[in-house]
């Protein structure tokens, strides 16, 4: 199948992502919003079990207000990518688009994936665009780059999250069932991830699952780029190769089981 | 089109001996798993550049044969080609080269435009941004739409019939020579209908298309198919032109010449007719306006000619004929009697 298919699928979803931003504002504007309700909820819990110091100890990080506010850009986008990929083929099941979705040259795994990589590039710009003004307001105009670095360690790591959530768009469609089987997943990875809190005050069993768990070096690596006072780039090398090795071992087995998966929608029908 | 010339241009669509079975389950903490055998060893073909219709009650296997040739189900067992191109192993040349509509009222994006929904399906077809803009308007012009405003409108906001436009216009995206269609008509009214015969017509007589519709409307079938197969429990059981196939189930047509004259005419005429040709039978019936029906069963072969005849010795003998005609069965008598239910 040729790359000029693929990105002319890629360039369709971006697409009709933007034009259902334009026709659905209001949740374009909660989503803008969300990292800063994610700090309210977060800080107010917070104050009431201790104080921002500790906090600041305990996880190693500069500035409280800027590292919120990366995490919870990360865990929208990192939701975002997994909701949309996994929930797509039941998306267009409801909608009656799946056929004329499979009707495509290209495989139905591989229109999942796209649409996981455009969920992933549409989040993480409305995260970023979102979270800009205040870091910029509270690390000056060199905070910019770190807003970039942040948003392609943000790419980078949604890419093994992608063929997770195809896999799991096909096991919804191969169930037959209206509903996403393995949503238990995101709250899982959110626990492991480390985002809120260190992973080393996890159980040891939790702690080791985290290592396989690619969000926790997105986690990371966010942690190192808005931490400007320690030496972020030897850790963000490591994250950044970290989740390469998973990007290829995640994507291998992910593609291997969806494709099965889809000739099981096939065999079935959707 | 004869046999010669059907074996020479080959087939655009060809499903031999298919078999699927689907296992569906009921009940609620006891399950009773339940098997459907949707489709027994179906047979049919679909000769190049004309207008096929697959008719059969529902659960007959219709949508199950038309998936199956568009790649969306895999068969348990049989051979389906599109152009010559297996729908097993050469799945994404059959996607190219074939244009689908299911249904008529979902399968776009509701709060997108008609142009947004097409633009949208035509990259993700492959097709490049500004040849499917292009693409785009040219058909929004042909199916009618942009008339109607249906480029701007949401698909939300469209009728049944602007919808039914919309996805003609989405199985044309590609220009492929064959279209399949799964019930195009249904839910809309008899303009809307009509219109979209008029264009299928159209697609078939001018462009060559190949068009394979399923269809209830035994009308439709009549006006706009070429051949029509009608499917029974998963197989084929009856094919042919709609007229091949009221021969089929018919033994007589009945002849009707009506006019003014004396009954004494009209019986003499009706007994003449009698006499000349074996196995037919005739009946006269008094009308309005004091004008007499001659009604004469003729067996099938020689309706013409005894409609030919009867008028001219009702002529001979003085009556003023004002309608002489050919009742044929209508296909829903046909379908009735083979497939043994109502469409």
């Amino acid at each position: 199948m040729s790359l000029r298919l693929y990105m002319s699928m890629l360039q369709a979803e971006l697409y009709s992502r933007i034009a259902w931003y334009r026709r659905n504002r209001s949740l374009l504007v909660a989503e803008l919003l969300w990292p800063y309700a994610t700090i309210m909820v977060l800080l107010g819990l917070g104050l009431g079990f201790g104080d921002i110091e500790r906090y600041q100890e305990t996880m190693g990080i500069a500035n409280v207000i800027l590292y919120l506010l990366a995490a919870s850009a990360t865990i929208t986008v990192s939701l975002g990518v997994l909701d949309n990929a996994a929930s797509i083929g039941l998306w267009h099941r409801w909608l009656g688009t799946l056929p004329y979705i499979m009707l495509s040259p290209a495989s139905l795994v591989a229109y999942s994936t796209l649409a996981g990589i455009a969920a992933a590039l549409t989040t993480t710009v409305t995260q970023i665009l979102s979270i800009s003004p205040v870091v910029v307001a509270l690390g000056g105009l060199q905070s910019l780059g770190v807003l970039l670095v942040l948003a392609s360690v943000l790419l980078i790591g949604m890419l093994p999250l992608t063929m997770l959530g195809t896999f799991t768009a096909m096991t919804a469609l191969v169930a037959k069932q209206e509903g996403n089987l393995l949503s238990f997943i995101v709250p899982l990875i959110i626990m492991v991830s480390g985002v809120f809190y260190p992973v080393e005050i996890l159980p040891r069993s939790l702690e080791v699952l985290s290592r396989v768990v690619p969000l926790t070096y997105v986690v990371e690596a966010a942690k190192l780029t808005v931490n400007l006072s320690s030496e972020p780039w030897r850790g963000l090398i490591i994250a950044t190769y970290s989740l390469s090795a998973m990007i290829v071992a995640y994507n291998l087995i992910g593609y291997v089981a969806s494709r099965l998966g889809e000739k099981k929608v096939r065999e079935r029908g959707y | 089109m004869s046999n010669d010339e059907i074996d020479s241009a080959g087939y655009a669509i060809e499903g031999v001996d298919l078999w699927k079975t689907f296992y569906t389950s009921s009940g609620g903490i006891k399950r009773k798993r339940i098997k459907v055998e949707a489709l027994r060893g179906l047979t049919v073909r679909v000769p190049r550049g004309v207008i096929y219709g697959l008719l059969g009650p529902n659960g007959a296997g219709k949508t199950t044969f038309v998936k199956i040739i568009t790649t969306l189900l895999l068969p348990d067992k049989g051979d389906a080609r599109v152009l010559g191109y297996d729908v097993l192993r050469e799945a994404p040349t059959v996607r190219k080269n074939i244009g689908v509509m299911l249904s008529v009222e979902r399968g776009f994006f509701w709060k997108l435009s008609g142009y947004e929904n097409l633009l949208y399906f035509a990259m993700i077809y492959g097709m490049p941004r500004r040849e499917a803009e292009e693409r785009v308007d040219e058909l929004l012009k042909l199916v009618g739409l942009k008339e109607l405003g249906g480029d701007e409108k949401h698909f939300e906001d469209m009728s049944l019939g602007m919808r039914a436009r919309l996805g003609l216009a989405r199985a044309l995206l590609k220009d492929p020579p064959v279209l399949i269609l799964d019930e195009p008509t249904l839910g809309l009214d008899p303009t809307s209908a009509r219109r979209l015969r008029n264009l299928l017509t159209d697609l078939a007589r001018r462009q060559g298309k190949t068009i394979l519709l399923t269809t209830h409307n035994m009308y439709e079938a009549e006006e706009i198919c070429d051949i029509v197969g009608i499917i029974r429990k998963g197989k084929l059981v009856a094919e042919g032109s709609p007229s091949q196939l009221k021969r089929m189930v018919s033994e007589y047509y009945s002849v009707r010449v009506t006019g003014r004259g004396t009954r004494e005419v009209f019986e003499e005429a009706g007994r003449y007719i009698v006499n000349k040709y074996s196995g037919s039978r005739y009946k006269v019936v008094a009308r309005e306006n004091e004008r007499l029906s001659l009604i004469v069963l003729s067996p099938v072969g020689s309706e013409e000619q005894i409609l030919a005849e009867t008028v001219q010795r009702l002529v001979d003998r003085g009556a003023r004929i004002t309608d002489a005609r050919i009742i044929e069965p209508t296909l829903e008598d046909v379908f009735i009697k083979i497939s043994g239910e109502e469409p």
